[in-house]
């Protein structure tokens, strides 16, 4: 499929937004610290993905809360969320390739005795 | 915000330092324009500040007041080390970079810390930098618990939990033991 140079950058961050929320490991999207993570559309932002397009590519950030288990790996969740984010991109006639930032700014935790 | 723009912002807050403490100098007497400005087109931007009346002196001091706090808040802000430095990078390659907050590798160590019999409570602070995690950690032991006991098991479960949480080795674990409840700060979740 071609690039989809019309792409707005606030459909895409809807998308990936929407994707990442069923990405095992992930609880929520967070929106940042001191600056917002997020992308800005009329009447609308989608908070804890910032979608920008830069030339040919488009350069994203994902910011999330992370869901703690035994088994959580964090690089290996993090390649769950670029794989998804680049498969979101891909799926909306994105460029091949994407600089894809991904943050765990947070994390809950079981509470006391389980997990 | 980018690198571009953080660069721009700094030149903007130099600028209206300069320009609001060189106007403030001239306005309140202590220098001359000829003595501040190279050139003559400054010189002439300067001149009019050094016969203003009452009321208009006392409002361009305040401006300039308010103009250089604001310039120097903004540098500050900007100059200040990179808020970066609260992240741990695990992975940085072409297809982007993969941090986490240094606050979240601590919250895992203290609640694992608390899942030890024997702790009372315990307080730790993780320190990266360098690709290097240092965890430092406070715990206050139960009275009738083996202290050479108690911490070796911490040591080993943070340990575990930390590495195998970010998939890096935890390069330092100090723990502090006391008997004493920690005097301060929350206590393990």
């Amino acid at each position: 499929m071609p690039p989809n140079r019309a792409l707005p950058a606030l459909v895409l961050a809807r998308a990936i937004a929407a994707a990442l929320t069923t990405v095992a490991g992930v609880v929520a999207l967070a929106p940042g610290g001191v600056v917002e993570v997020a992308t800005y559309g009329p009447g609308e932002v989608v908070r804890g993905v910032a979608v920008r397009r830069s030339g040919a590519t488009w350069l994203v950030a994902v910011h999330v809360v992370a869901r703690y288990t035994t088994d959580l790996v964090l690089p290996d969740l993090a390649e769950r969320i670029r794989s998804t984010t680049a498969r979101v991109i891909a799926e909306h006639g994105g460029p091949p390739s994407a600089w894809i930032d991904v943050a765990i700014d947070d994390l809950t935790l079981p509470v006391e005795g389980s997990a | 915000m980018n690198v571009v723009n953080r660069i721009l912002l700094i030149l903007v807050a130099l600028a209206l330092v300069v320009a609001a403490g060189a106007v403030l100098l001239v306005t309140l007497g202590a220098l001359d324009p000829e003595q501040l400005a190279p050139t003559a087109w400054l010189r002439d931007r300067l001149s009019p500040f050094t016969d203003l009346d009452d009321r208009n002196r006392a409002w361009t001091i305040g401006v300039c007041i308010a103009a250089l706090l604001v310039g120097l808040v903004l540098l500050m802000l900007e100059l200040k080390p990179s808020p970066r430095e609260d992240w741990l990078t695990l992975v940085q390659d072409p297809l982007g970079r993969v941090t986490v907050r240094r606050d979240s590798i601590a919250r895992l160590a203290t609640r694992e810390t608390a899942q030890v019999p024997g702790v009372m409570e315990g307080r730790a602070e993780v320190v990266t930098g360098k690709g290097q995690i240092r965890i430092r950690e406070r715990l206050s032991i139960d009275r009738t618990a083996s202290i050479p006991a108690v911490t070796q098991a911490v040591g080993e479960r943070v340990r575990t939990a930390v590495e195998h949480y970010v998939g890096r080795p935890v390069t330092e674990l100090r723990l502090d033991t006391q008997l004493e409840p920690l005097e301060s700060g929350r206590r393990v979740r």
